[in-house]
């Protein structure tokens, strides 16, 4: 089996934001570092969650699960979720599955943390 | 018959081990590339393939068991047309159904069973071909088509 080849780092923006930044790719393999890393950006009491992805990186029906449960726990905990993506190609997807029901899509970040002023 | 000079045929077979199927990825990818296809139709043939083989990794081969995956592609001017063969210990699901994000957030529903849908969505065909012999496996088949000067508008 095939080590995981994504980055995950959490940011603290300010006392109601973190943002999850993630390098990579989200595949099955990504579901326990996404997890931590959800976790810990939820640890202040955090109320906006920004989960920013790169350009480049992808992405697959079961990194979309690990994103899915995340949005679970998001639900659970009355947070707002937006996601962070420059790729045209993750939007597509995640409006074909109907994550975007659940979550803001911005095309970067800069305009996701905008729409929290 | 030989394939024609404006036939490329690749078969590439890799282990059923999940990150294995990477090298088939690539592989298609350079190919849609040179067939022309647009940056975003390439995304969609590299997510599409992806999710095919992942389907044959988990579900082809008994658990604990070593067994082949086999893609093939045939590039032509006209399409892109590829077939991913396992062993096939599982049939093919009678009809692919549009998953139900609310009950996967909720928890009323299982995480995953997305990847057929997605590949139904991402490609011009999907479908399970009929086993090459009984108890042959199962073969799935993709067809993208490339339109007239090279450029796919997508769906």
């Amino acid at each position: 089996m095939m080590e995981n080849d994504l980055s995950v780092n959490v940011e603290q923006l300010n006392s109601t934001t973190a943002v999850i930044h993630l390098a990579g790719d989200v595949t099955m393999f990504a579901e326990t570092a996404v997890k931590n890393a959800y976790r810990s950006a939820s640890k202040n009491d955090c109320t906006n969650i920004i989960i920013h992805f790169r350009e480049n990186d992808y992405i697959n029906s079961a990194g979309i699960a690990v994103l899915i449960s995340i949005v679970g726990e998001v639900k659970k905990r009355k947070q707002r979720l937006l996601l962070a993506m420059p790729s045209t190609h993750f939007q597509k997807i995640f409006r074909m599955v109907g994550l975007s029901q659940y979550a803001d899509i911005f095309p970067s970040l800069d305009e996701a943390t905008a729409a929290l002023a | 018959m030989p394939p024609s000079r404006e036939m490329r045929v690749q078969i590439l077979t890799f282990p059923n081990e999940l990150g294995a199927e990477r090298m088939a990825l690539d592989a298609v990818v350079l190919l849609a590339k040179k067939l022309g296809f647009p940056p975003e139709r390439v995304d969609d043939i590299k997510l599409a393939l992806a999710e095919a083989c992942t389907n044959a990794i988990a579900h082809g081969c008994p658990p604990e068991t070593a067994c082949d995956v086999t893609v093939t592609v045939k590039a032509t001017p006209q399409k892109l047309d590829i077939v991913v063969e396992d062993a096939g210990i599982s049939p093919p699901p009678a009809f692919i159904t549009a998953p139900d994000i609310h009950k996967m957030v909720s928890g009323e529903a299982r995480l995953g069973g997305m990847g057929l849908y997605l590949i139904q969505k991402l490609m011009d065909e999907a479908e399970f071909l009929p086993a090459a012999a009984p108890h042959r496996g199962n073969r799935f088949h993709m067809v993208m088509y490339v339109p007239p000067g090279g450029t796919h508008d997508g769906k």
